[in-house]
């Protein structure tokens, strides 16, 4: 039996709040292996995206334990994680999060920048080429359509070669066909780097692409099920 | 993160920075700016002042009362510093005009003028005549001069009448052009000119000028600030400059 790639034991989250403490996850458990595609569905408030935060280590949980490549996130202060993230994991939001002051090639080479590769805008540049984006690498992120600036963020997120790429509804700013474009582009940047992906949707449709799909309710999981 | 990449990102941040800098450059110029065209205001207003002070004032320096005359003590002090001494009593009323059919009021500032008045410069009237005799009473009536501004609200003509409290006035002037004391009618309104006789019993702001004739030929010493002070302080409960006190000495000039 091989490890998995992620692997949450009773994970639960609560933040507290003006209104008091809410309480998100109610205790998450569930194996993702290497090289897989989850899609995490679920009607609004559910948990899906705490649950991916907490799977990248941007939200601290509460309970329970999480490990990513056999690491236990929980037991990391904030700047391993980051190194952690840095070096694992591609993370693509719904909002894009370019950084408005740098190029889309600069936004791309940020991650290598920070790891030390050298050749970091080379490679940028490469990966800008797979997302179709080549002629728009010295634009600022304010002068790119949404459906590009979440290419630029895609290639931000795979241009380290991370093991694991998260995806917070990366089409829900995205019209239907700048949105199935994305979704292919990130599955087929997925396919090329054999990377695991998580992928948060509202879409039925969407997550039928995935090989497991598994289904929240209330900060708990309603349903698991493979496709594949 | 080492050093190079910090201060790349740095030139990053700064380069897409100075762009929406603009606007935070702008407002910072133009908060200079304005700090500079106060400063230039005032330092014109202080200027102005220190040249025209003593026409402003019409004396040299002014010593000012509260809800009283100075007293014979006071009065000799005074005269026994100075080459001349003016009184002017000054009091807030309601000018009425009262037409039998429609009844105009004014709020406005009194000052009462004694003969001496103005120790320094000229009263200028339209149409031009001498202050004693715009002053003078016609028909059991004293006359007054107003500013233009109430003259126009009340709708006064040469030769109306007008009142303040129960005293009837004739009216023989049209305007009064040069107003003695600009910055007192900028911060009390209009400025009325009667003899004082007819306000001499009423509780008012009376005050006293002294005039040293401030210049080269003038036989007594020119009378400053701190001689005013020195001396005067003595006598007086308070002497301070353009202070909040209830007696106190006005130059009238900063330098002074």
């Amino acid at each position: 039996m091989t490890t998995p790639v992620l692997s949450l034991k009773n994970a639960m989250l609560s933040l507290d709040g003006n209104a008091g403490r809410v309480d998100i996850l109610h205790g998450i458990s569930l194996d993702i292996e290497e090289g897989q595609t989850v899609g995490l569905v679920g009607p609004s408030g559910s948990g899906k995206s705490s649950l991916l935060m907490l799977m990248g280590g941007l939200e601290q949980a509460s309970g329970g334990t999480i490990h990513a490549l056999s690491q236990d996130l929980t037991a990391m202060n904030e700047d391993a994680l980051a190194r952690f993230r840095r070096d694992n994991m591609g993370i693509v939001f719904q909002s894009f999060h370019l950084i408005p002051t740098m190029t889309a090639v600069e936004n791309v080479a940020t991650p290598l920048e920070l790891a030390g590769v050298k050749d970091a805008f080379e490679r940028a540049r490469s990966e800008l080429s797979d997302v179709g984006l080549s002629h728009r690498a010295d634009h600022y992120p304010s002068q790119m359509s949404g459906g590009e600036q979440q290419r630029v963020a895609l290639a931000r997120a795979s241009v380290a070669r991370p093991k694991i790429l998260l995806a917070d509804e990366p089409t829900g700013n995205l019209d239907g066909t700048n949105g199935n474009a994305i979704m292919d582009l990130l599955f087929g940047l997925r396919d090329k780097h054999g990377a695991t992906l998580v992928l948060v949707t509202h879409s039925d449709v969407l997550a039928a692409r995935c090989d497991q799909i598994i289904r929240l309710e209330d900060g708990l999981i309603a349903q698991e099920s493979t496709i594949k | 993160m080492s050093i190079a990449i910090a201060a790349r990102f740095a030139r990053r941040e700064l380069r897409g920075g100075l762009k929406g800098f603009t606007i935070f450059l702008s407002c910072l110029a133009l908060g200079v700016a304005a700090i500079a065209a106060v400063g230039s205001v005032r330092t014109a207003i202080e200027t102005g002042l220190s040249i025209e002070g003593a026409a402003l004032l019409g004396g040299d320096a002014e010593l000012d009362f509260t809800y009283r005359f100075a007293n014979a003590e006071e009065k000799e002090w005074m005269q026994s510093q100075a080459n001349a001494v003016s009184e002017i009593a000054e009091f807030r009323s309601m000018a009425v005009v009262d037409n039998g059919e429609q009844t105009e009021r004014g709020l406005t500032q009194v000052k009462a003028v004694d003969d001496a008045y103005p120790l320094i410069g000229t009263m200028e009237l339209s149409p031009a005549m001498d202050l004693e005799a715009a002053l003078a009473t016609q028909n059991g009536m004293p006359g007054a001069v107003m500013e233009r501004a109430l003259i126009d609200r009340l709708g006064l003509s040469i030769g109306d009448t007008f009142a303040l409290g129960t005293q009837q006035l004739t009216y023989p002037q049209k305007s009064c052009t040069n107003l003695m004391e600009p910055l007192m009618v900028l911060g009390w309104g209009h400025a009325h000119l009667c003899e004082r006789p007819i306000w001499r019993t009423r509780p008012c702001w009376p005050l006293e000028r002294c005039s040293t004739q401030s210049t080269a030929s003038a036989s007594r010493q020119i009378l400053t600030l701190r001689d005013l002070r020195r001396t005067h302080a003595p006598n007086f409960k308070t002497v301070e400059c353009i202070g909040q006190t209830h007696e106190m000495v006005r130059p009238a000039s900063p330098n002074l």
